[in-house]
């Protein structure tokens, strides 16, 4: 397992759109993550107020509610880490260096093990640093610091490391079916950003029969957008989720599962001449 | 002898096309085996099925008299189509990932790159590499794992002559170490100068096998020039060890059988009184002799 990781470590750590896109992407987290103060306070300057409350006096920071907020932003902006898994496969095709590492003497199982071992670090870099941000963020500004009240709502987080990972598995998978880089970016961002918000909206609002409906939440963006509700319509005094639920669980990991052994089949059967 | 590869009723078809077509062949422990054949003979679809990378449409492959699999093939080096690498990465980083996947230590990298003249170059990346330098990372790294056999597939593709000569001289040098080595080619002096063994494909047909010395040796051509030109012909006639004999810009050219010498048709003349003013023997190269084969085998 290790050597299987180490592998992939090596590949990865001297390529420099590796380097830039990890470094980004860590950057962007932190700075989006910890700068939700600012923005309010940069609302406050520009007279905007909730319902006559004072903007930088809301609780985004508060544990425990700091965990949701935290998980629902961070996890607005995988596509970056995703266009990585996608280079790391789609170049692996290109240099013919798949092929390679098979002839040498890697089954197709422990090559995707190896891929896999990298998504599942980052996953866990990622949501370590969430863990790190709430913490400082939330021992700021909150009131209550007790040890009861921080480690309330652990739950986002798991469900963040699911967020994530999932998502990259269903890049890798994307990358294996197309092989192309470009039209792979080009085709995660569009579908993840553009084609799938508007079918999934169609599907639960527009007048179809109640199927249709039934079946948006298992769109695999939206299965794993489900796993964290947005919880910021609360600041306007609307009702959210303030749970991980159940479903939304089994649907996007019963949906990784899926994705898994579809690329496992790929990898199997993708003999090339 | 043990065998190293043993492919048995091999078959791969791409749609209608027949890439493979019950092929079946042998590759002995020590021996030096060119695999020739014209550009879309086969030659690579073979290589890659028994590689594993390349699904057969029927057929068995063995390699070291067990099936195959990923243990087999980290006992294996092998190329197929040109060098494969991580082209960020230098000829060092490149092969640390090959000796974690073949469970290689380290220290076998160096080694390896001074075999094929890279070590003053180990740190670059490779794609700043020359094409013959990236063909000899390719052989490095095959050679990692001290492996019973190498697979080279045109290993002298698209390189200068003195590239050519580097490669050819390597793969003199590593099977002067005993090991196995099966190549792909369509340069029949390549083969001529390095292989012993050698399999001709056509069409996916396996249709000659063979040792190259016995298919180069047993063909002596003999061009005579006697003043009595009327009395040699006469002779070479009668001369019962040849296969045939015609003329041509006034030389007779005799093809010996396999039992004869040059040698011994001059005795023969000499002792029937026909003194030769010019006598030249040629062995029959490989290039004729594939040549030939293609055209039986069509």
């Amino acid at each position: 397992m290790i050597r299987l990781f180490l592998i992939e470590w090596y590949k990865l750590r001297k390529y420099r759109a590796f380097q830039v896109l990890t470094g980004l992407y860590f950057l962007l987290v932190v700075v989006v993550c910890s700068s939700g103060m600012l923005f309010l306070q940069y609302l406050k300057s520009k007279g905007v107020d909730f319902k006559s409350i004072d903007p930088t006096m809301l609780p985004v920071y508060h544990f425990p509610f700091v965990w949701q907020n935290l998980a629902y932003v961070a996890a607005r902006l995988k596509l970056i880490l995703a266009f990585l898994v996608i280079l790391s496969i789609t170049n692996e095709i290109t240099y013919k260096t798949l092929r390679q590492n098979i002839i040498d003497g890697m089954t197709r199982f422990e090559f995707m093990v190896s891929k896999l071992s990298m998504i599942f670090v980052l996953s866990l870099i990622n949501t370590l640093l969430i863990f790190l941000i709430g913490l400082i963020t939330g021992l700021i500004y909150s009131h209550d610091r007790s040890l009861t009240v921080i480690f309330t709502d652990m739950q986002y987080l798991w469900a963040f490391f699911l967020n994530i990972f999932s998502f990259l598995v269903f890049a890798l998978l994307i990358a294996l079916l197309i092989n192309r880089t470009g039209v792979v970016i080009i085709f995660l961002a569009m579908y993840t950003v553009i084609i799938e918000p508007i079918i999934t909206a169609i599907f639960s609002n527009a007048p179809l029969p109640p199927i249709f409906a039934k079946l948006a939440p298992f769109f695999p963006r939206q299965a794993i957008t489900n796993l964290i509700p947005n919880p910021f319509p609360q600041y306007i005094l609307r009702e959210i989720q303030d749970y991980v639920s159940f479903s939304s669980v089994a649907i996007a990991g019963g949906e990784m599962l899926l994705f898994l052994g579809m690329i496992y089949l790929i990898l199997k059967w993708k003999k090339t001449s | 002898m043990e065998s190293i590869l043993e492919i048995n009723n091999l078959y791969k078809n791409y749609g209608r096309i027949k890439a493979v077509h019950d092929l079946s062949l042998k590759v002995e422990a020590g021996s030096v085996f060119g695999l020739l054949g014209p550009n879309g003979s086969g030659k690579t679809t073979t290589l890659g099925i028994v590689l594993d990378v390349v699904r057969k449409t029927k057929g068995e492959y063995s390699w070291f008299g067990q099936p195959p699999g990923s243990e087999s093939r980290k006992k294996i080096g092998a190329i197929l189509e040109g060098p494969a690498f991580y082209p960020n990465l230098s000829a060092k980083e490149n092969l640390r990932i090959v000796a974690r996947i073949k469970d290689v230590p380290y220290s076998k990298i160096d080694e390896v790159l001074e075999t094929v003249d890279l070590a003053d170059r180990k740190n670059d990346k490779f794609q700043t590499y020359s094409l013959g330098m990236k063909q000899r990372l390719a052989i490095g790294a095959a050679l990692l794992s001290d492996p019973y056999v190498l697979v080279l597939d045109e290993p002298t593709n698209g390189l200068d002559p003195q590239g050519i000569a580097h490669v050819r001289e390597l793969i003199l040098k590593i099977s002067g170490e005993g090991k196995t080595i099966i190549l792909a080619s369509h340069l029949l002096d390549e083969v001529q100068k390095v292989c012993t063994h050698f399999a001709v494909l056509n069409k996916g047909k396996n249709v000659y096998t063979g040792s190259v010395e016995e298919a180069l040796s047993n063909k002596e051509n003999v061009e005579i020039i006697a003043p009595d030109m009327d009395r040699l012909v006469q002779l070479v006639n009668r001369y019962e060890y040849i296969t045939d004999f015609r003329i041509r810009n006034h030389k007779v050219i005799v093809h010996l059988n396999h039992q004869k010498t040059a040698h011994d048709l001059n005795t023969f003349l000499v002792s029937n009184g026909v003194v030769v003013s010019h006598l030249v023997t040629e062995k029959k190269n490989l290039e004729e002799q594939f040549l030939e084969i293609l055209s039986q085998s069509t």
